[in-house]
């Protein structure tokens, strides 16, 4: 890493006129009409606003000490949680194989008949997670919750928010297991997971749809198959997780990274991890509306060794692409990530990336044979809102006896902002 | 000794369109203020925008009278607007909503802007060295809180101590990182 330079000479001194936006915001601040929201205000005006900012001075600690660190470095406006006052206790529970509280979930809505679920333990009423020591950590109303869209219409009509939670990761505790959790559409009569080992688990599900399950091993061991039947609709939805194990978020939210043929959907051509490959998809688990074909693709990828960071900032509109085409990207209301693609020669390279001091494992999820090239596999992974690509450092091993860290060349991902897809 | 001149905000209490005046000189430096704490070009805009919203529906409340007083009591909405935005993650937006008034999208030249002026780049990659010299225990716990963004019950569970002894652990720190980044001209902005 390169040592900091501080800037040569004096920084200039900002203008208003730098800030387009900020002077656009200025004009219509100063001819906005205060006595109409004073009025209107069901708060009590600005003493009470002032007030209400003194209660969130438990962290200005660390504002306090100038750190230039900040607790949050991700800008998720607008992030997608329940309201806080549409969370309810599941009725749904699992018994924990440990011994520990029971297991539910946490139901609520975010609006735009967007759903939220977060997986919990429950005593009393209240949800949170049982530490190795015993002790109960209460979960916040909005504390971990996946959100997605379980829409009207089309093959979403039966979608389910579902998740993997691997227990071991949040406890600490020795016995190691995966919970299996969602909200599905009301009417749902059956959620089940199917095991590696043939073994069928069903969850336990309420009239609300909600359900939990658990399920022995961590979530790459578990490898369920989820079936969720809505027997009125005479439909069933299965979401392979086995094949396509979502990638755990930062966050908690999971991804689902796949490898694809580009010759249409709807032809049998989707394959996961495929070879003969053209495609490299990132995609939320659950689909949002409209996410296979506006989640970020990188399609016809160029040969060579080569690593493509790209920052998706929540709210991003356009085209992004790496090598020749540019395909359209939609991250609407999805958190702000920063999406690395590598491809390595052959398929026996590790790559490796490192940030902020800590490595990051990346999933392969495919073999590129294009243009008749001898197969190299694609990489790829989301990082936290809070890495900068300038923070991205990539190496692959090289050398099979003495294996070495050779930084990887980057690439630049084409973008156009702003083009609605 | 002659009174220091009122200042725009001081006049503002009467006049409203003084308040645009006052908005012109202080929200660029407040940009900086922000975006070297938060390091992010789009969430210091937003937290400008908020900071002052939050200033202009208050300006009868303020008792002074010349710059630096006025200067001082926005840096105060200014820090509280960011122990908000520190404990939640994202910039508020409750009084722009009452008031009706957005800021416009900023352009990637915007934001470009932001970082030149902030010198973010280079602040960001001394973060990051300094963070590869804290102690492992201190390390883990801020590359938990802070680039994992786990609440402090989970960052607690990972280290398996206590939840009053991860925030002390993130807390100290930073403020170690603060204390290493300051005598490279980081950590310190004056408004």
């Amino acid at each position: 890493m390169t040592a900091y330079e501080p800037p040569v000479g004096p920084p200039r001194e900002p203008r208003i006129e730098d800030f387009p936006s900020l002077e656009a915001f200025g004009e219509r601040l100063a001819a906005a009409d205060v006595r109409r929201w004073r009025r209107g205000s069901g708060f009590g005006g600005p003493g009470v606003l002032l007030a209400a900012f003194v209660g969130t001075t438990g962290l200005a600690l660390t504002a306090a000490t100038g750190s230039p660190v900040p607790p949050f470095l991700r800008a998720e406006a607008p992030v997608v949680r329940p309201a806080p006052t549409s969370v309810r206790l599941s009725t749904v529970r699992a018994a924990d194989p440990a011994g520990g509280l029971p297991w539910t979930v946490r139901v609520g809505s975010a609006g735009d008949g967007t759903r939220c679920v977060t997986v919990g333990q429950v005593r009393g009423e209240r949800l949170g997670i049982e530490t190795a020591e015993g002790r109960f950590e209460p979960l916040g109303p909005t504390a971990d919750a996946q959100c997605g869209q379980i829409a009207d219409g089309g093959a979403a009509a039966h979608a389910p928010v579902v998740g993997l939670r691997d227990v071991r990761a949040v406890s600490g505790r020795a016995g190691r297991f995966t919970v299996l959790f969602g909200v599905a559409r009301p009417g749902t009569d059956r959620v089940r997971a199917l095991l590696p080992n043939g073994r069928t688990v069903v969850a336990s599900l309420a009239a609300d749809g909600s359900f939990v399950a658990l399920l022995p091993g961590e979530p790459r061991q578990a490898q369920p198959i989820v079936d969720v039947r809505r027997a009125s609709a005479g439909a069933t939805v299965r979401f392979d997780l086995a094949r396509t194990l979502p990638d755990p978020d930062p966050r908690g939210r999971p991804w689902k990274l796949t490898a694809e043929s580009d010759l249409g959907r709807g032809t049998g051509n989707r394959t996961v991890g495929a070879t003969n490959a053209t495609c490299f998809r990132v995609s939320p688990v659950p689909p949002f509306v409209g996410w296979d074909t506006k989640m970020p693709r990188a399609c016809a990828v160029p040969r060579g060794t080569w690593a493509a960071v790209t920052r998706l900032r929540s709210g991003a509109r356009g085209e992004f692409g790496i090598g020749r085409l540019l395909r359209p990207v939609d991250w609407a209301g999805l958190p702000t990530r920063t999406l690395v693609t590598i491809r390595v020669p052959g398929t026996r390279s590790l790559p490796t990336v490192r940030a902020l001091g800590r490595a990051w494992a990346l999933r392969r999820v495919g073999v590129a044979h294009i243009g008749g090239s001898r197969g190299d596999a694609v990489y790829m992974g989301l990082l936290p809102g809070a890495v900068e690509p300038a923070d991205v450092q990539v190496s692959v091993q090289r050398g099979a006896k003495a294996p070495t860290a050779v930084p990887v060349r980057r690439r630049d991902l084409r973008e156009r902002r702003g083009v609605r897809p | 000794m002659a009174e220091p001149p009122q200042s725009a905000l001081a006049l503002s209490r009467r006049d409203p369109q003084a308040f645009a005046t006052f908005y012109a000189e202080e929200a660029p430096r407040m940009v900086v203020f922000f975006a070297r704490r938060v390091l992010d070009p789009e969430a210091a805009l937003d937290l400008t925008a908020e900071t002052f919203a939050a200033a202009f529906v208050s300006r009868r409340g303020f008792r002074g009278r010349d710059v630096r007083s006025a200067r001082a009591w926005v840096r105060t909405i200014a820090e509280r607007q960011l122990a908000a935005y520190l404990r939640k993650g994202y910039a508020d937006r409750a009084v722009r909503t009452r008031l009706g008034v957005e800021r416009p999208p900023a352009t990637a030249e915007e934001l470009q802007r932001v970082d030149e002026l902030a010198a973010l780049t280079g602040l960001r990659a001394a973060v990051a060295r300094e963070l590869l010299e804290l102690p492992p225990g201190e390390r883990e716990a801020v590359q938990l809180r802070v680039v994992d963004e786990l609440e402090f019950g989970e960052v607690a569970a990972r280290l398996d101590i206590t939840e009053a002894a991860a925030r002390q652990r993130v807390s100290r720190a930073l403020r170690r990182l603060a204390a290493r980044l300051r005598p490279l001209g980081e950590g310190e902005v004056t408004a």
